[in-house]
């Protein structure tokens, strides 16, 4: 069972910017891969070392890989965090992680805080649906409607949203030829991890956060409404919300600017 | 955009597909009048709103995560499917290309609700059937990996590796009755230190910590330690009363519905008719290898046994061991009694040597034992043997009974290496000696 697992080629790992820098991973949320911080990256370049990389599933990750026991929570992506980490030897680590990756860092940060210095959490949320007492934004029935909408695009005649993939297991190389199409996932996986993320619930878990950290909030977000921003910020003791200006569930595209301002500005 | 012209605008407007500009941000700028026609909505409504804010749910979530993203990078998206909300609030599926042009997005919408409709059917079908597959799949691996376990610890492996596959499951653990009835864990990882109370044999669906709270505030704050969010258990029925339980554990919480359980009771079902089957087989070999009347090891199993001593290369003592005066018990009680006096030997003799001792009974009122001793050791060992069974026997309180025993000792040396039947036959030949020298005694030899 215990084979050794070549995290690098795993989760497809990149490391840029300045080698003597201090770490910064950025990790991508749910319907992408590491190319959604493309317009931010660049900006952090001269200073730090920039690492990439997409989680099991997505871009140019080896999708024989996927155990669908381990990634049946997100605890299984944040080992996959730690195990980067540890086998880039990193500390001191900036976490960046939008949407579902903000809840993939808290709970890695919360399981290794010795390795962590900052968390950045863009569009976070600890749980989609409501629940007595909480706004999650949804409810059980709209996340069906969207593993319906998953269905519609990967199955049906405009499957063209599911780039040529088809989770081939037993062929990781063809990770390879992903990388030339955009956000590449492979629908099967895709399907499972649109239920883990959206059914989860790690609201407990912020609490137990204990590196400085700052929330970035676009103030129009379907997916993680403003209240939702809120609660993360009251449970996370000591963390920063910065609301930004821009629409869209996925600021570091629309707004790179002002996410690239609020991290740099928050940092310093 | 630049306006249309008149003629332009017609064209436009009577378009047979919905056409629609957003700003970046998606807020619409420009609509045609079949989008508002099919929308439900007048052109004005529909200006400076945000097109998502159309969507039904599920699309509203696809459009942000996915359809965004891949419009952004890669500037045209062709051919997604969204579902539009009408004014009216009836669902309108819709195809729609969208390209990215300087601050502007253009996306042209076509009503596809026929085509819609006949592919959700297909999807339906195709997970129907696809669920239907991969339960004969796991359930066929599962066949192919429980009959194919020796024992019940590979059963409970084969259990929890293929209950861990087909749920998706974080860990699951397997629990087997042992002889005294307890429950003892064979395979796999429980996250919870103590699951007394929950791991008996009865189905539960323990779907939230909430609903762990009403059964038992203890195990509640377990599953919080353990970051577990939900469990099953299931049993595993034996017909010889002796099964096991299953427990699957998830870190997120999960619905345990029918399709489920069903599943779950499928392969515990199955674990549960191989369980019997191996304790059969179990008992068949137990029953090969054992004399019946005193539970021993028989020849066979003692002659492999010496084999595997010799192979290991250690220093050995071989004793041989004939009661004396036991044609007396036969004469004088029933055969009952001589029977009673075997086992007694048979128990004595256990007590007398050590745990890892191979003792064996090789017919009549034969028994060997073998040690990993040296001969200091083995002389003692022949002694204490010796006093213990020349002790009166309750079966047959008259009766003289002492033992004749021989021993061969072997250490291992340069030389040639000596076989089992030398070492036994010099055993034998020892006891025939101590026999001749007036019984109830010892004789050791060395090899």
């Amino acid at each position: 069972m215990s084979k050794t697992v070549d995290v690098v080629t795993r989760n497809n790992v990149r490391v840029l910017g300045n080698p003597d820098g201090r770490p910064m991973i950025f990790a991508h949320g749910f319907g992408c891969s590491q190319e959604t911080w493309r317009r931010v990256v660049p900006a952090f370049l001269d200073e730090y070392r920039v690492v990439l990389f997409d989680h099991v599933g997505a871009g140019g990750s080896d999708l024989s890989a996927y155990d669908p026991g381990k990634y049946d929570s997100l605890d299984g992506y944040a080992s996959d965090v730690i195990d980067i980490v540890t086998e880039l030897g990193l500390d001191d680590v900036v976490f960046v992680g939008h949407s579902v990756s903000g809840m993939i860092g808290v709970l890695a940060v919360n399981e290794r805080p010795d390795l962590f210095g900052e968390l950045v959490l863009v569009g976070p949320s600890p749980r989609y649906v409501d629940d007595v007492g909480y706004t999650g934004g949804f409810t059980q029935p709209d996340i069906e409607s969207l593993l319906d909408s998953l269905d519609a695009n990967y199955l049906g005649w405009s499957s063209v949203m599911a780039p040529v993939i088809m989770g081939n297991a037993d062929r990781p190389e063809l990770g390879e030829e992903l990388t030339a199409s955009f956000c590449t996932i492979d629908p099967a996986i895709a399907r499972h991890f649109a239920r883990v993320t959206f059914l989860s619930d790690n609201r407990r878990d912020l609490a137990r956060v204990t590196v400085p950290t700052l929330i970035l909030q676009s103030e129009q977000d379907v997916i993680s409404p403003t209240v939702v921003g809120e609660f993360v910020h009251a449970s996370i003791p000591g963390s920063t919300l910065v609301m930004l200006s821009a629409t869209g569930h996925i600021p570091n595209l629309s707004a790179a600017d002002h996410v690239i301002d609020a991290i740099k500005s928050y940092l310093r | 955009m630049t306006s249309p012209t008149l003629n332009d605008a017609s064209l436009y407007d009577a378009a047979p597909c919905g056409l629609v500009t957003t700003s970046l941000d998606g807020t619409i700028v420009q609509v045609n009048a079949t989008f508002s026609a099919w929308s439900g909505f007048a052109v004005d409504e529909l200006i400076g709103r945000s097109f998502v804010d159309l969507l039904e749910v599920g699309s509203r979530m696809f459009f942000e995560t996915r359809h965004f993203p891949v419009l952004r990078l890669q500037g045209e998206v062709q051919a997604v499917s969204l579902t539009l909300e009408r004014a009216d609030g009836s669902p309108l599926a819709t195809l729609a290309n969208s390209s990215l042009s300087g601050d502007t997005i253009h996306l042209a919408i076509f009503d596809a609700t026929e085509r819609t409709e006949f592919e959700r059917e297909l999807v339906r079908a195709r997970r129907m059937s696809e669920a239907s597959e991969s339960r004969v799949r796991v359930l066929q691996a599962a066949a192919g990996a429980f009959g194919s376990s020796e024992t019940e610890a590979e059963l409970a492996l084969a259990l929890a590796s293929s209950v861990r596959t087909a749920f998706a499951a974080t860990s699951t653990a397997v629990w087997m009755t042992d002889e005294n009835g307890a429950l003892q864990l064979l395979a796999g990882v429980s996250p919870l230190d103590d699951i007394g109370g929950v791991v008996d044999l009865e189905v539960r669906h323990i779907e939230s910590v909430s609903a762990a709270r009403e059964l038992s505030p203890a195990l509640a704050a377990a599953m919080e330690n353990s970051r577990t969010a939900s469990l099953s258990v299931y049993p595993v029925a034996a017909a010889d009363g002796r099964g096991g339980v299953v427990a699957t554990f998830f870190s997120r919480e999960r619905s345990m519905d029918e399709a489920y359980g069903n599943l779950q009771s499928a392969l515990s079902q199955q674990a549960g008719e191989v369980l019997v089957r191996i304790r059969l087989q179990q008992q068949l070999r137990h029953l090969a290898l054992h004399d019946k009347l005193t539970g021993l090891a028989n020849r066979d199993l003692f002659q492999y046994r010496l084999g595997a001593a010799l192979d290991a290369g250690e220093p050995l003592a071989l004793f041989f061991i004939d009661l004396d005066g036991f044609k007396a018990v036969n004469d004088g009680y029933d055969h009952s009694a001589g029977d009673a006096v075997l086992r007694e030997v048979a128990r004595r003799i256990t007590a007398t040597a050590d745990a890892d001792d191979v003792i064996a009974r090789f017919g009549g009122d034969e028994f060997v034992v073998l040690c990993s001793c040296p001969d200091a050791v083995a002389a003692e060992l022949a002694e204490s043997l010796g006093a213990a069974l020349r002790e009166p026997f309750d079966a047959a309180p008259d009766a003289v009974v002492s033992a004749s025993i021989g021993v061969a000792v072997y250490a291992p040396g340069d030389g040639e290496r000596v076989t089992s039947d030398e070492l036994l036959s010099l055993a034998d030949d020892a006891m025939y000696e101590a026999k001749g020298a007036g019984k109830n005694r010892a004789v050791l030899r060395t090899i």
